[in-house]
């Protein structure tokens, strides 16, 4: 069971660095291609995006593991140890019902959005839409491994970079 | 459905699950409660509120900031900022600041900020003999720097989602009030530096000392010129500006041989999951502050307000006092995110200038990242320092009144935030 964790986040880590890598190369080039030789490709703005945004539903799982979604702790540092695990299982109960509703919801609006066309590349708008479903059955595998971690406060970062996301 | 968003949201925040969660579960328990609305309307404005090519200079800034740090380029920068002013009283102090500032032209973030040169010098302090809790409370204060002076990850936020407000006009507008900001806090290093007796390196940085360490940061200071310079000479756009910089922070990395494939691919890895952190509270605030639109709540407030003062100073300083407020108990992008299309309206309908309104609210929300209850940058230093909470809290006072006198200027004198984006053509 450890094997398959460790190979799961393994891949969740290359693909939210080969997303991000990709989109980087994609978006730099156009910059090359539009002083360097004069053309620009009108479809690398929107393929950028759907990209990241793929990327940002696919990294839930790991910002998870990593400790790095936000939560405000103060009632449950306040608490007794015993009723703060009960409140953390309780987060978690309540994060996995959330995000079922979210994966359910967003079969359905992969669904809504197959017979429409975006406007660069001219797919169905449905394939972007997948990030959500994805996102949120990937955040429920990494969630289902993660748990009793996740109660202990037991979150995996490297060392040198703080306890919370560096965005704000 | 407003009571039930409301106070959903409160709860979930007070009971510890994750921010970004409380406002889509609140968003979505509200719909599904009122029954009228279609859920699936939840979902899409999620995807939405993060579907904006210009959101997407987040993740290059991000990315661009690990880069340069993995660079080592903090220690160059470093010892310029010290041939600089490491000789003045409270010298160490000053280090501090102009560090900061010049780190804040590399990234847009305090957190990064206070976890990089911030942590380093607050060391480097201590060691010169420097009260614990002075020296981390100064380091704390300095990295507030890091989301004014461009490029800011939360000025992108703020203008992604305000009309007639473009990116680079809100980079422009954070360059005196970033400026600022380092010298009030120099005033009162200076002060307190004066009072326990804090003194600078005895003797001053030689001439060719100062050349060496300007050279030696050079890579560094040449970055804020190509993402400031590329901007407002319309060469790129910010978005295109954060893949440039990366690009360019990728190249030194190569030519400096900073880099492992292994550190490369972590830098990456990090930057993506950084970004997905951040991301996911914008995708799920959009599904709370467009509820909040459709429920009428900013007209409403604004209705209110206006039947008190018509006068839009004082409606400013409303708002700023709430923003504050806010500030102290949420967490400063969540923030940022509800609070923009909530105050904004009202703010506008009294003529307020957008860029002036977006410096405000994004200097205000960040001072409240160093007070506590909810300070996450007091948290970083406090943890990186091993120093207790109340302690750094009581020690930051001096500096956070320094901090709040400049952000009185930003509210009573709109030229300091329209001031140089409307030298380069970007009013509005």
């Amino acid at each position: 069971m450890k094997k398959v964790e460790h190979i799961i986040v393994a891949v969740n880590h290359a693909v939210v660095a080969g997303l991000l890598a990709i989109t980087f190369a994609i978006v730099f080039m156009n910059v090359v291609g539009r002083y360097g030789f004069g053309i620009s490709f009108s479809w690398v703005e929107e393929a950028a995006r759907h990209l990241m945004i793929l990327a940002s539903f696919c990294g839930a799982g790991l910002a998870l593991r990593e400790g790095r979604l936000v939560t405000i702790g103060i009632v449950s540092d306040m608490l007794p140890e015993r009723f703060s695990v009960m409140l953390r299982w309780a987060v978690v109960l309540v994060m996995f019902a959330f995000m079922i509703v979210m994966c359910w919801l967003g079969v359905q609006f992969v669904q809504f959005g197959w017979n429409k066309e975006t406007m660069a590349t001219g797919i169905p708008r449905g394939i972007p839409y997948m990030s959500i479903p994805i996102g949120c059955g990937l955040f429920l595998i990494q969630l289902c491994f993660f748990a009793k971690r996740f109660v202990a406060r037991d979150f995996e970062y490297d060392a040198g970079t703080p306890p919370t996301g560096e965005a704000s | 459905m407003a009571k039930t968003l409301i106070i959903l949201f409160f709860a979930t925040l007070i009971l510890s699950v994750p921010v970004a969660f409380t406002m889509g579960i609140a968003g979505m328990v509200a719909i599904y409660v009122d029954g009228t609305l279609n859920p699936l309307i939840a979902v899409q404005r999620m995807f939405a509120g993060i579907d904006s090519f210009p959101l997407m200079a987040v993740p290059f800034f991000i990315l661009c900031s690990e880069l340069m740090t993995a660079c080592g380029l903090t220690k160059a920068l470093l010892r310029f900022a010290n041939a600089l002013v490491g000789h003045l009283r409270g010298g160490l102090g000053h280090v501090n600041i102009l560090v900061s500032m010049l780190f804040a032209g590399i990234s847009g973030s305090a957190l990064a900020d206070a976890a990089g040169p911030s942590a380093i010098v607050m060391r480097m302090m201590r060691e010169a003999g420097y009260e614990k809790n002075y020296a981390g409370a100064l380091s704390a204060a300095t990295a507030t720097i890091g989301p004014i002076i461009p490029p800011s990850i939360l000025a992108v936020i703020f203008a992604i989602s305000t009309k007639g407000v473009t990116v680079g006009g809100l980079f422009l507008a954070g360059i005196l009030p970033g400026i600022l900001l380092g010298l009030a806090l120099a005033v009162a290093n200076h002060i307190v530096s004066t009072k326990y007796g804090y003194r600078g390196s005895d003797t001053r940085a030689s001439w060719t000392e100062l050349r060496s360490a300007s050279l030696a940061a050079l890579p560094a200071l040449v970055m804020p010129a190509i993402i400031l310079g590329g901007i407002l000479f319309g060469i790129f756009t910010p978005t295109e500006a954060g893949a440039v910089a990366s690009a360019y922070a990728l190249l030194l990395g190569v030519v400096l041989r900073a880099f492992t494939l292994r550190g490369l691919y972590d830098a990456f890895a990090r930057a993506a999951i950084v970004t997905s952190s951040v991301f996911l509270i914008v995708a799920m605030a959009s599904i709370f502050a467009w509820l909040l639109t459709y429920l009428q709540i900013p007209q409403e407030l604004a209705k209110s307000i206006t039947q008190i003062t018509d006068n839009k100073l004082a409606i400013l300083f409303i708002l700023a006092g709430f923003a504050l407020v806010c500030g102290l108990f949420i967490d400063t992008l969540p923030a940022l995110i509800i609070l923009t299309p909530i105050l904004g309206p009202i703010a506008y309908s009294a003529g307020i200038d957008p860029l002036q309104f977006g410096m405000m609210l994004v200097l205000n929300l960040t001072i409240g990242m160093v007070t506590p209850p909810v300070g996450p940058v007091l948290f970083v230093i406090a943890t990186v320092g091993q120093l207790r909470i109340e302690s750094l809290s009581r020690a930051i006072l001096p500096l956070l009144l320094a901090e709040l006198i400049v952000l009185l200027l930003v509210i009573t004198i709109p030229g300091i935030s329209t001031f140089v984006p409307n030298f380069f053509g970007f009013a509005n």
